[in-house]
């Protein structure tokens, strides 16, 4: 299992949402800082309401609750793909709000990477090509591009099936690629959607693994999950209900009532 | 925009299977296309080449009942003195005289109503009838013997059973007894003297049919009817040239213009229909691919795409299915009117704006993938969250 290169103080077990947003105060400028966030979907959905929490670059974040309580819209918005309705979202000490779309397609570009449950991967690009396709995107092109992918591509340990497709790949071979993928670009903020959703338990993880080694001073990774033993791994849990924050947990802790139901696993 | 126009021939190139009906509908319509412009010119101008040769280069001339009293010779000697005149004759032809009469063979007594034309030897040269036997009335074997003589149309003779192998054979018009002394064809392209009873103006005058003014044929070299008609008049009577009637062959060429304006519309018509259905075609190939693609776009926009080059890829991927589709379609298109040309014994003719017709599919697969693209642009790459 990884560990958390950032050194963070131990925390309590349990604080409040708002006490963790004091904590951080004194010190470095969290990659991610959320304050009263709420997020209406008209006519009168309530997806989140009042959400604050910070994120420091070197942890591991684990967001967990039922299904229906958020999970999805505060990582779409932490991902800047949803504006919140109101309240403030600072990334990396700028306030996102009221940026416009080419900002914050920058951002997306240069500071977040994204792994899906479903791995989403380009199906008529190779392992490699996929690599390729997001340093592209990224405007990393050439020898320099080429050189990144073979080493995200060693780093998740699919160099002998670098020329595969995806259809022909395992589903854990599928999320490593999506997860080099989702590394090419040196993101600060690695965002992941229940990465070990679609995987057996052996394969689920080696994944975990994988994300949880992936974490660094010059990074965070949040990971969305229903599973308890994920969200047991990250150094801190957001639970989620109904659209709020109910919890903030901080330090490995797997006997924790963090909401998830049995059809997370 | 290197980036865009890499990832659109990539998403094409990948996606063949799914491209390939849009790209043969692309094909077939421009192959169409390209044929139906160079058929159209192709025939246009076998068209052109087929009037042409209808054109006539006969210039008729009437002059008053006087002019019977000059000597042909004389008349024609004036008229062979212009410039592209081939040659001239005495010929009233049976239409103008609007006589018929009774002809009944002396010898097998079968008799048949026939018009008259009263002409000289001249006058069957100029006009290009060949006689098919017996001779003409410039060699006429029985002007010594205070004869009447007559000639007749080929087809007439036939009905009549009568040949000139038959010694002198004889029919009777109108109660007087007339020597035959040759058949008449017709020229190739009219046959009106082949059923007429042919006399000449000496016999027609014997026998009061001779027309009141008398009618020449002036033949000329191909387009020059209007120059020789312009001067005939003043050549023939210099002090009175209002006396001479001329009448200029009728020119096909309105007609010819007309036919060929009407097939050139028709293929434009038929152009915009198969325009309109393949960009059709290529719209719907790029709604679906939208629609397939939602995932793959999110995720492109995930990773930091923006909307504006998610519609250029589509524009652009749209654009080269017309492009390449259309260049594909008119190299067809050239074979085959080629081959139909070929087969046709035509000319082989492909009009030079027919090149422009992968231009032409570039801008319709632009216009077709420009709604598609800009659906494209509006995905929610949030939707990949909450779905997966």
């Amino acid at each position: 299992m990884a560990t958390n290169e950032a050194g963070a103080a131990p925390e309590s077990p349990v604080v409040s949402a708002r006490s963790a947003v004091a904590e951080n105060e004194a010190g470095a400028v969290p990659i991610v800082a959320v304050e009263a966030l709420t997020k209406t979907f008209p006519p009168t959905t309530h997806a989140l309401t009042d959400v604050s929490f910070e994120i420091l670059l070197g942890q591991s974040v684990a967001i967990i609750g039922k299904s229906g309580s958020g999970k999805s819209t505060l990582l779409s918005i932490l991902g800047l793909l949803e504006t919140p309705t109101s309240g403030t979202y600072r990334f990396a000490g700028t306030d996102t709000q009221g940026l416009p779309s080419r900002r914050l397609t920058a951002f997306r570009r240069d500071s977040i990477g994204y792994i899906f449950q479903a791995y989403n991967l380009v199906e008529y690009l190779t392992v490699r090509e996929n690599v390729l396709h997001a340093l592209d995107i990224k405007g990393i092109r050439g020898e320099q591009a080429e050189r990144i992918a073979e080493e995200k591509i060693a780093r998740v340990g699919l160099e002998e099936r670098r020329d595969a497709y995806p259809q022909t790949l395992s589903g854990g071979e599928q999320q490593r690629t999506a997860i080099a993928r989702a590394i090419a670009g040196a993101p600060q903020l690695l965002l992941c959607n229940e990465p070990t959703g679609n995987l057996d338990e052996r394969t689920a993880a080696s994944i975990l693994d994988l994300l949880l080694s992936m974490v660094s001073p010059t990074n965070a990774v949040v990971i969305v999950t229903h599973d308890s033993s994920v969200a047991a791994a990250c150094q801190r849990r957001l639970v989620m209900s109904d659209g709020v924050l109910t919890e903030q947990i901080s330090g490995s802790d797997s006997g924790i009532d963090d909401g998830t139901d049995e059809e997370s696993a | 925009m290197k980036y865009v126009i890499l990832r659109a021939i990539t998403a094409v190139r990948k996606r063949l299977s799914r491209n390939i009906f849009t790209f043969l509908a692309i094909s077939l319509s421009a192959a169409t296309l390209a044929a139906l412009l160079g058929i159209t010119a192709s025939s246009a101008a076998q068209t052109a080449a087929r009037f042409s040769q209808l054109e006539s280069s006969d210039i008729g001339v009437s002059m008053g009942d006087s002019a019977w009293s000059l000597s042909e010779n004389e008349i024609r000697n004036k008229i062979e003195a212009l410039d592209n005149v081939e040659a001239v004759g005495t010929l009233n032809l049976p239409q103008d005289s609007s006589t018929v009469v009774d002809v009944r063979s002396s010898q097998w007594g079968t008799h048949l109503s026939a018009s008259v034309g009263v002409v000289t030897a001249a006058g069957l040269a100029a006009r290009g009838a060949k006689v098919v036997s017996g001779v003409t009335f410039a060699e006429n074997p029985l002007a010594d013997e205070d004869l009447y003589t007559v000639m007749l149309g080929a087809r007439l003779a036939k009905e009549l059973g009568i040949s000139m192998t038959q010694g002198k054979p004889l029919v009777t018009v109108r109660g007087v007894e007339l020597a035959v002394i040759g058949i008449v064809q017709d020229s190739s392209t009219q046959s009106v003297l082949s059923t007429a009873v042919l006399l000449s103006p000496e016999t027609a005058l014997r026998l009061k049919m001779r027309p009141t003014s008398q009618s020449l044929l002036v033949r000329v070299k191909k387009n020059t009817a209007e120059a020789v008609g312009s001067v005939l008049a003043r050549v023939l009577n210099p002090s009175n040239p209002g006396d001479v009637g001329v009448k200029l062959p009728s020119s096909p060429t309105k007609l010819r213009d007309s036919l060929i304006a009407d097939s050139q519309s028709l293929t434009f018509i038929t152009a915009g229909i198969v325009t309109v259905v393949s960009a059709f075609s290529i719209a719907n190939t790029m709604q679906v691919a939208v629609v397939e693609r939602r995932k793959e776009i999110g995720i492109d926009m995930a990773l930091g795409l923006d909307g504006r080059s998610v519609a250029a890829q589509f524009l652009f991927e749209s654009t080269l299915l017309g492009f390449a589709g259309s260049l594909v379609g008119m190299l067809c298109g050239a074979v085959i009117v080629a081959g139909t040309a070929m087969a046709g014994g035509w000319p082989f003719v492909l009009p030079v704006y027919t090149l422009w017709i992968p231009v032409f599919g570039l801008v319709v697969g632009a216009l077709a993938g420009a709604f598609p693209a800009a659906r494209a642009a509006k995905v929610n790459p949030a939707e990949l969250l909450r779905s997966a």
